[in-house]
């Protein structure tokens, strides 16, 4: 039933007009050919192409009343609520350009009855903008008035009114962070920057582990040394290869932690990463203060 | 709503009766951005003068009026610290105001304000 020629049809009655000409149906004209089996629909759809939605109305009967022509009665309550949209005025929506065509089919809808619900979140939010105007108001006509205004605009406007004594917890919806769905490529990103952080998290290890080791061979010298001179100066190198390997031993925590954040981070696809590459840099400049240090006679 | 965009849900609802009136806020919002906007040119310097002139002028039965001529004392100290900068931002005089006017205030602070309320 979906077709260009049904829409050539009822489309240019109901949307172009804003309003049902026949009270309780419509005809359908264009149609190519009658269908070789008996049909008894209870719902036809409507694909409209500029929204690429499909819109539907629940019918009671549909028969060929002559060649190319179809004839739909459409069920009562579609009637009822058509009629009563249109009288309400939104055709005028309608040639202001501010509704798609298709935006008013859908008070055709069944779904789009008034209800306790819907009236009542409507009535909370009028007055929860009015009460919260003089504090988000600025903001929300900046929004308006901004067609690149991002969602992190609508957070930042709505968060004063999450100190509002009566209905805070309205708008909740609107303080929460923006979170973002990691593409596969950031995925892939992050997993090799990821692996570029543990091989450097695994040289520093290497090079805490040689200064370790260094620092072991200084003290069986310092033990063997017998002259006073001698012991004294490997007493001096001494201090300052473990001087210089616990400071690099306290850094390296720091070199590890971008590495657990990162993991934890790919995990939930989040992107927001800095990796502190001044710590690296700085524990590696030690280790080779502590191998020029070990090699001076 | 999931299935709905928002042009779609304002339309929809836009037809549905709103029977409860402004909220006192916004009526307060209204009546600062209607003195500011239709006397902007008499502004400068007589801000207070202006404000006590057409707030008298309010008729009976005006939204929010009963409420400006309470705190009158509070909107005349709003403005005269705010000074001119404040009356091209009638939200900030509104929130300012409001503040004021909607605090605690002890037995010395309601005698002052009743002593400078706004009588016919």
């Amino acid at each position: 039933m979906v077709g260009d020629a049904l829409q050539a049809g009822v489309q240019n009655e109901v949307l172009k007009r804003g309003r049902w000409v026949a009270p309780k149906g419509g005809i359908v004209e264009g149609i190519a050919s009658k269908p070789r089996f008996a049909l008894r629909p209870t719902e036809i759809e409507f694909f409209d192409q500029v929204s690429k939605q499909v819109q539907s109305f629940r019918v009671e009967g549909m028969e060929f009343a002559q060649p190319r022509c179809l004839k739909l009665s459409l069920d009562a309550e579609t009637v009822r609520l058509a009629s009563q949209a249109a009288d309400d005025g939104q055709h005028e929506f309608l040639d202001a350009g501010l509704l798609s065509a298709t935006a008013e089919l859908t008070t055709a809808e069944p779904e789009s009855k008034p209800d306790g619900f819907t009236v009542g979140s409507r009535n909370a939010w009028v007055r929860f903008l009015e009460q919260c105007w003089p504090t988000i108001g600025p903001r929300i006509l900046a929004i308006a008035n901004g067609p690149a205004s991002t969602i992190e605009d609508v957070r930042q406007a709505f968060l004063p009114a999450k100190e509002h004594p009566y209905d805070s917890g309205l708008a909740t919806h609107f303080y929460r962070e923006r979170s973002q769905q990691a593409t596969p490529a950031d995925v892939v990103s992050t997993g090799i920057r990821l692996d570029g952080i543990s091989a450097e998290v695994l040289q520093a290890i290497a090079d805490r582990d040689q200064a370790t080791r260094s620092c072991t061979e200084v003290d069986a010298a310092l033990a063997l040394a017998t002259n006073p001179k001698e012991r004294s100066r490997s007493n001096a190198k001494l201090s300052a290869v473990r001087g210089i390997s616990l400071s690099s031993a306290r850094n390296l925590p720091t070199c590890s932690a971008p590495r657990r954040s990162l993991k934890r981070r790919s995990g939930t696809n989040k992107l927001t990463f800095v990796a502190p590459r001044h710590s690296l840099f700085f524990f590696r400049l030690n280790t080779s203060l502590i191998q020029d240090i070990l090699r001076t006679p | 709503m999931p299935r709905k965009s928002w042009r779609e849900s304002f339309a929809l609802c836009s037809p549905i009766p709103f029977d409860t009136g402004a909220q006192h806020e916004y009526q307060v919002l209204q009546v600062i951005s209607a003195i500011l906007k239709d006397h902007s040119p008499d502004l400068d310097g007589a801000a207070v003068e202006t404000f006590r002139r057409e707030l008298l002028k309010l008729p009976a039965g005006t939204l929010g009026r009963q409420f400006f001529w309470d705190n009158w004392g509070d909107l005349r100290t709003v403005i005269e610290e705010l000074g001119d900068s404040s009356l091209q931002d009638p939200f900030r005089l509104t929130r300012t105001f409001l503040e004021r006017a909607m605090r605690q205030k002890n037995p010395v602070e309601k005698v002052i304000a009743d002593s400078e309320r706004l009588r016919t």
